[in-house]
């Protein structure tokens, strides 16, 4: 039985081996006691196939971009300006990580660097504030989940790449619902800050205050700007726009703000080489995985069986949350796209869901798993930037994690939010 | 068991040079194609004409830049993992675990390293669609890749090995360089 | 069943492929009496292009598998002789021509450079003709395409082709085409009918259609020789057949299939434009270049040029005698 594949990757990948080689051993385990010698080689050049790709390239250089725009003083400059925004409110610091959130989302399309950026500032100003640690990891890990959904997004490159779908399309439809996440959030530290007291950060910002800290982080906050505005107005291709970020992210740390110097390129440059290589050969790895379930069929009995389920929309879209919640704990999001997408997304399209839609419910679904246990990569990185335990994060992020189900529910069964951008801009 | 701590040694250090020598090389690529990218952009919408080799040339690029660092981010753990379920375990069947996955890792790896050989050769057969190069070059990347990877891989199995059987303290982790930047 | 074939193509279930496959996955079955079981993957389920795909077959673990020319070139540059543009007629010409022995000259050729890894069974068809579609205006003559920025795949022949003829050629990958027509950063295309309205580019602009017919939309069928070489002989001989059942449907499914989108190219406001014989052979004279390009550039594109023209020829002149005995 080809399909215990399944089992094995899910017992590897539990046990503890790299999602990677997971990935690999099962289909070839199975494929070799079945006796499908000749499908091993396809195994591996499928990695390759996966990895040989033009829209991928946007990955690297959005991670890049990111990379230079967080080297000394860029990511400080949108936490001032949230500062100067909102710091004086009560629980002012857990907004300020908020909005630095979704102002970072712009820029970046990773919720990793997201946290690793603004975590490693944050986190320490919080506590000192007065607020606990653990709580200032959840709420940076918990925002940080807003990077990959507001554009530009490594998961949603991910999707429209194994999906064949407009990568414009799909990062228009995203702008909403990050936002939408972020105020959710934000309402729900405003509760909290009633309840438990919140310190507030420091006095009403004067006019000039505010005026200057705009005026700092103008040039930073121009790259949204132009990627977005280049890539949804269709200008350039989302792998074009995202080395023009790249480029522009360049200019402006080497010579407008002068916070990079050219002797640190080189250290900045291979340390996006390397997250981008272990992203790249998980792609490979998924591509080559979604091979076997071809092979396997199992992609088809899937779908037979989810469509016994019910037939209504509705439903199923209730029930695929709940799977993709699931999966998201235990899947990293890019590995999970590659694999279900495929399965999942032809039955709803059948069913009438716009395939955009889809996508976004998708994306921001798994976006969410990023930071639940055991698989949540954010808490790995909010707990090696903060020092607290992953499972102490995990339970302080709950209150947020609900926040965030809620904003999944909202998007799944109200189309006009993710698909309202998209269709004005004639994208969908 | 002093022998096999000389030749990990040996092993760490050829691995050191050969990652460090990659990642010199990867970040050059990067900025290539950077490069590559921004004077296609420059190509089609400034002087209106596009130019037919970029996209090609900057995807062989990348594959190559992730040729040569995928296995300095091995080394130093990039590769994601759920560790829950080793942690629960005990000290000696936590050890036994970890060279399990190793052992199984280094088989994948044998075989990956095997059919990349292969891969390479009958490259030779095909071209770049853009620019005349077999594409056998191109598809080095990969023998490269996961060649580097495997060896890092017997110098961590032999490391767990060493640790287990061993005194731990004896087979600390190789030396990681510092990428952060001075502010 | 004692042989079971593994058939692969990129494209859906509404492609002429597909229709293809179908004729002849039944074919076989019924014919071998269930020695022969034929297992298909539409779309790019074990692999995602001409490259991957026939290196697969090469590999063994895919057993049938078509490409077009542009999927081909990278492997056997030469097949993209069948991307000349304006060197076959119309159908029954073409028609003519890939029944005959250029498809077995070709057959060979691919043998010899696979290793005797992948035998070319047959060429049918994919969609019908090439024509230059744009968003700005009715193209009548190759003056009407100068500086008109057309979509190619990243190719070289059909980029040639486009320079030929005063436009500018711009790779953009297929998703993202649609937008760029909106956007402007694309003016024009060259693909069939029923690929432009199955993408709903009228949708986007894309508006005008001259019927150039600049080439024919070939599609090459292979199979891996060892699959094929180890069936017994009576076997093999379904499976010829299959093919030739195959080749069949798929010249008859994109006439059939481009009746609709015709239609609704015309509902969708679209302007048809059928070059006058003085227009066509404009085209035909402006497009001299992308042959002597092919038969300096391409690995034996000399022999290639001259099999394809003379095999034409012929074709024209017995398709000219049956008009004698028809038309009278
Ligand atoms: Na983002
Ligand atoms: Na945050």
């Amino acid at each position: 039985m080809l399909i215990f594949f399944l089992v094995i990757f899910l017992v590897l990948l539990l046990l503890g081996m790299p999602v990677f080689f997971a990935m690999l051993t099962g289909p070839g385990i199975m494929l070799y006691v079945e006796g499908m010698d000749r499908d091993i080689p396809l195994l591996f050049r499928n990695i390759y196939n996966g990895i040989d790709s033009f829209p991928l390239m946007a990955i690297p250089f959005f991670m890049l971009a990111g990379e230079l725009m967080n080297q000394g003083g860029i990511t400080m400059r949108l936490v001032a300006f949230s500062q100067a925004l909102i710091g004086h409110v009560r629980g002012g610091l857990a907004h300020v990580n908020i909005l630095s959130s979704m102002l970072f989302a712009g820029l970046s399309g990773s919720a990793v660097a997201d946290t690793s950026a603004l975590g490693s500032m944050l986190i320490p100003a919080m506590e000192k504030n007065g607020y606990s640690r653990k709580f200032a990891a959840a709420i940076t890990a918990a925002s940080s989940v807003i990077g990959p959904i507001i554009p530009p997004s490594g998961i949603m490159i991910i999707y429209a790449y194994t999906m064949e779908i407009s990568v414009a399309a799909l990062f228009a439809a995203g702008v909403v619902p990050g936002i939408l996440v972020g105020l959710g959030l934000m309402g729900m530290t405003t509760l909290m800050a009633k309840r438990y007291d919140f310190p507030v950060a420091g006095r009403k910002s004067t006019p000039r205050e505010k005026v200057t800290a705009t005026w700092k982080a103008f040039f930073p906050l121009l790259t949204p700007v132009i990627i977005l505005g280049g890539i949804l107005s269709g200008v350039f291709t989302p792998t074009e726009a995202s080395a023009i970020a790249v480029g522009y992210a360049m200019v402006i740390s080497l010579f407008v703000l002068r916070s990079v110097r050219f002797r640190d390129l080189p250290d900045i440059f291979t340390r996006s080489a390397i997250s981008s290589s272990v992203v790249l050969l998980l792609v490979g790895a998924a591509i080559a995985f979604k091979t076997v379930v071809s092979l396997s069929h199992a992609a088809e009995m899937m779908a037979e069986w989810t469509l016994s389920l019910s037939e209504n929309a509705l439903i199923l879209l209730f029930l695929i949350n709940i799977l993709l919640f699931i999966v998201g704990m235990f899947l990293d999001a890019g590995p999970a796209i590659i694999i279900l997408g495929p399965i999942l997304a032809p039955i709803f399209i059948k069913l009438g869901v716009d395939p955009v839609h889809f996508a976004t419910i998708m994306s921001v679904n798994l976006t969410v798993g990023l930071a639940t246990p055991p698989m949540g990569l954010v808490l790995f990185v909010a707990s090696s930037v903060s020092g607290e335990k992953v499972q102490t994060i995990a339970r302080a992020i709950l209150p947020f994690l609900f926040v965030e189900i809620l904003v999944i529910f909202l998007i799944t069964f109200i189309p006009a939010i993710s698909m309202t951008i998209p269709r004005l801009l004639g994208l969908a | 068991m002093t022998a096999m701590r000389k030749f990990l040694h040996l092993l760490e250090t050829f691995n050191t040079y050969m990652l460090a020598f990659g990642r010199s090389i990867a970040w050059v690529l990067v900025a290539l194609m950077v490069g590559t990218i921004l004077l296609q952009v420059f190509y089609r919408y400034v002087l209106d004409s596009a130019l037919p080799w970029p996209e090609e040339v900057a995807r062989a690029l990348m594959i190559w830049m992730m040729g040569l660092v995928a296995a300095s981010g091995y080394r130093w753990g990039s590769f994601v993992a759920i560790d829950m379920v080793g942690e629960m375990l005990p000290g000696l069947l936590q050890r036994l675990l970890k060279l399990f996955l190793l052992a199984l890792a280094l088989v994948v790896l044998c075989q990956l390293f095997y059919l990349a050989i292969e891969f390479f050769q009958r490259g030779f057969r095909t071209r770049a669609a853009s620019f005349h190069l077999s594409r056998a070059w191109i598809y080095l990347a990969m023998p490269v890749c996961f060649g580097s990877m495997l060896l890092v891989n017997i110098e961590m199995l032999l490391r767990e090995i060493g640790r287990t059987f061993g005194d731990p303290d004896d087979y600390p982790e190789p030396p990681r360089p510092s990428l952060t930047v001075a502010e | 069943a004692d042989f079971k074939l593994r058939a692969v193509a990129n494209s859906n279930e509404n492609d002429e492929d597909y229709d293809g496959l179908v004729v002849f996955k039944d074919f076989v079955e019924s014919r071998s009496n269930g020695k022969v079981e034929v297992e298909l993957f539409i779309g790019t389920q074990l692999c995602a292009n001409g490259t991957e795909c026939l290196q697969a077959v090469e590999d063994g673990s895919v057993d049938i598998y078509i490409s077009t020319s542009g999927g081909a070139a990278n492997m056997y540059p030469y097949v993209q002789v069948l991307d000349l543009p304006y060197i076959l007629r119309d159908d029954r010409i073409a028609e003519e021509v890939l029944s005959g022995d250029f498809t077995r000259e070709m057959r060979k050729a691919i043998l010899k450079d696979s290793d005797d890894k992948i035998r070319l069974m047959t060429i049918g068809n994919t969609g019908g003709w090439r024509n230059f579609a744009n968003t700005k205006r009715v193209v009548k003559t190759p003056e009407d395409m100068k500086g008109l920025k057309i979509r190619t795949v990243v190719a070289d022949l059909p980029q040639e082709l486009v320079k030929a003829l005063g436009a500018s050629p711009t790779p953009i990958p297929w998703p993202e085409l649609f937008t760029s027509f909106q956007t402007g950063v694309v003016e024009g295309s060259k693909n069939g009918i029923t690929d432009i309205m199955g993408m709903k580019f009228p949708e986007a602009g894309l508006k005008n259609v001259t019927l150039d017919g600049h080439a024919y939309m070939g599609a090459l069928w292979y199979m891996s020789n060892e699959s094929f070489m180890k069936m017994d002989e009576e076997t093999r001989k379904v499976i010829v057949d299959g093919f030739d059942a195959l080749q069949q449907a798929t010249f008859a499914s994109p006439k059939r299939k481009s009746i609709q989108a015709y239609a609704d190219f015309k509902k969708a406001g679209g302007n048809l434009y059928v070059p006058t014989p003085a227009d066509k052979a404009a085209f035909k004279a402006a497009a001299a270049p992308v042959y002597t390009w092919f038969q300096k550039n391409v690995k034996d594109g000399e022999k290639w040029f001259s099999l394809l023209s003379s095999e034409a020829e012929k074709a024209e002149k017995a398709v000219d005698a049956a008009y004698a005995a028809d038309v009278n």
